[in-house]
């Protein structure tokens, strides 16, 4: 039989639910353990990382979309996010999920032309309309400012009703940030378990015989597509008011191949291993403090390995190596 | 009197055609053939770069001997990667051998980046700055060479294609895989025959036109998107339909730089490919089946 390419659906709520919130709870006492500045800032990009990773598996791992656009989803976050807050004076809330509808309406034209097309071009097609929007930020200066990038975007603060919550240190951003992510996950993870991510799989794995039985293919992927699109957008709009800085360099294509790496080494199923495999991930070159051109030849070649002999990712992996001891005690 | 503007930009939109169309076969072909999109392909075509500006600027090769030595050094190479990344995967799930060019993509390309350093470096040729005149027109014996070279490489491609009994088992595995291996023709040594054709391609590409436009490790990625706009707009695997495709987008692209914005002239290219998948997703070209 053909080799499938992942197949596993998380169903154990429980065990799930266990993992989600012992990964909060470190995440949440771990800068106060580490009283290091830089730790925060490592952690607070290695969340949008998973926000990120997480609404790519619901387009990659999940629908099997070759999107190469990723990127352009979360620049287009980014800059509605800071344009609003910088020009028009907008808060941080309404920033937010404005952030997340345009990329959402963006992923929804793309997505309109890019099923048109066959699944193997779909990688192409998307990779061309993000190149359209790099050369409009690039080239658009009386709005984005060109190259040059927009300063001094605002640090959020939430006003409910008279009481004014500011998030002006690095700390209390993060702590937003981890709020921001955790709702994500959750939601994200409420979808891969529904009917709706059931669909996706069968979508990815034939599609011919997932509208066969009854699902209307085109609708769930546009579905996915966008969704995900909304989530990148969010972690956009995130991205830029931590840094407080804004330009065309930061979405360049590493940043779709550090999220295609992640979801494709966290293994396509279950959201643990993409959830840790996109800390990991960022983490480990920040600390070996690896140049940005050496981890990139560092996640081609993961993603080359992964490809070839671990198709199943991480997860997939440490499955084959234990099978195969117990294989081997059996014969012993 | 012909308008010399005029007939300007029909000459650069020729010339980029030809670079679009010679990186376009290989993408067609590998396409129609093995049916996998090859995202490496642009590196490919900057390795043929480095190559050619190692052999002449470093070494000191004449450029007759470069342009030879870089196709063949290409499409062994292309051989090779065919044989370790490829070919294990083809039974596979169809994203794998996409994850796998494009992993091989970045990293060639930071490879390049890491080694070269992200320099534009300079490839002198024979001809140097030398400019032909005529009717009011300028063009650089370069150009000529990358016009009249790709004309002579296409020209070749057909008789293989249609001529040899490879080539035509070639054009077979296209059309029917099942069928092919019915009469006896051994599809991986079509396959490994089709990629390192392909490369050989961008080889040629990398030493004809990379004296135009210089080489940096970057070089090819732009490239490569303009090759898969002239794919798509050609329809998927027709290398015929892409090779018309790309003087096509060549001329549309100059005169729209010359005439309407030359920031946004690489856009056209797209938006011409945006609305031929709108109105005619298989392309132009795309209703015949096979190359």
């Amino acid at each position: 039989m053909e080799r499938r390419w992942g197949y596993k659906v998380p169903l154990n709520f429980l065990e799930d639910l266990k993992f989600y919130l012992i990964f909060l709870f470190i995440l949440s006492i771990l800068p106060m353990i580490i009283r290091i500045p830089y730790i925060v800032t490592v952690l607070a990009f290695s969340l949008m990382y998973v926000i990120l990773a997480m609404s790519y598996n619901l387009i990659l791992g999940y629908t099997g979309l070759f999107s190469l656009a990723h990127a352009a989803f979360f620049a287009v976050g980014a800059y509605t996010s800071a344009l609003l807050s910088v020009d028009l004076k907008v808060q941080f809330t309404p920033a937010l999920l404005l952030a997340g509808i345009s990329s959402m309406v963006v992923a929804y034209g793309i997505i309109k032309v890019a099923l048109k097309t066959s699944y193997h071009s779909f990688g192409l097609v998307t990779l061309a309309f993000s190149s359209i929007l790099a050369l409009v930020y690039k080239n658009w200066v009386e709005i984005t400012r060109g190259p040059m990038g927009i300063p001094g975007i605002p640090r959020p603060y939430l006003e409910l009703l008279s009481l004014r919550i500011e998030f002006f240190t690095d700390l209390q951003c993060y702590y937003l940030i981890l709020t921001i992510t955790a709702l994500s996950v959750w939601f994200l993870s409420k979808i891969f378990r529904s009917r709706i991510g059931r669909a996706l799989i069968a979508i990815r794995e034939n599609q011919v015989l997932a509208e066969s039985v009854g699902i209307n293919s085109k609708k769930y992927m546009t579905l996915a597509f966008v969704l995900g699109a909304f989530f990148a957008g969010i972690a956009g709009s995130l991205y830029v008011h931590y840094v407080r800085y804004v330009n065309p360099e930061s979405f360049s294509l590493s940043l779709t191949v550090t999220a295609i790496t992640m979801v494709i080494i966290g293994g396509q199923g279950g959201f643990k291993g993409v959830l840790i495999t996109a800390i990991a991930l960022y983490m480990i070159p920040e600390f070996l403090r690896i140049s940005p051109d050496w981890r990139d030849v560092l996640f081609g070649i993961v993603l080359l390995a992964c490809a070839r002999f671990f198709p199943e990712g991480i997860e997939g992996a440490f499955k084959l190596l234990f099978k195969r001891k117990s294989e081997v005690t059996e014969n012993a | 009197m012909i308008d010399s503007i005029l007939l300007q930009q029909i000459l650069n939109g020729i010339f980029e055609g030809s670079v679009y169309a010679l990186m376009a076969v290989g993408l067609s072909l590998i396409f129609g053939v093995i049916e996998v999109v090859n995202f490496a392909h642009g590196e490919f075509y900057a390795i043929g770069g480095y190559i050619t500006y190692l052999l002449c600027s470093v070494f000191g090769f004449s450029y007759e001997a470069t342009v030879a030595i870089t196709c063949l050094a290409l499409a062994v190479l292309g051989g090779i990667c065919e044989k370790i990344f490829i070919e294990p995967l083809i039974e596979r799930h169809w994203l794998m051998p996409i994850v796998t060019t494009f992993g091989l993509s970045i990293i060639i390309q930071n490879l390049l980046r890491i080694i070269f350093s992200p320099d534009v470096k300079k490839i002198p040729t024979l001809y140097g700055a030398e400019v032909l005149e005529f009717l009011g027109v300028r063009v650089s014996y370069q150009r000529i060479i990358v016009i009249f070279g790709a004309l002579i490489s296409f020209l070749l491609l057909h008789i293989f294609l249609y001529k040899t009994k490879t080539g035509k088992a070639i054009r077979a595995a296209s059309q029917n895989k099942e069928a092919c291996s019915i009469v006896g023709i051994d599809l991986k040594k079509v396959y490994l025959l089709a990629f390192s054709l392909s490369t050989m391609f961008c080889g040629l590409a990398g030493s004809i036109a990379g004296p135009v436009f210089c080489v940096s490790p970057m070089m090819g990625s732009a490239l490569l998107l303009k090759a898969f706009a002239v794919v798509i707009l050609g329809g998927f695997g027709n290398v015929k339909g892409a090779i018309l495709s790309a003087y096509i987008i060549g001329c549309i692209e100059s005169f729209a730089g010359a005439y309407i914005s030359y920031t946004f002239k690489d856009m056209f290219g797209f938006i011409i490919m945006v609305i031929v998948l709108l109105f005619k997703p298989q392309g132009i070209f795309g209703k015949k089946v096979g190359i």
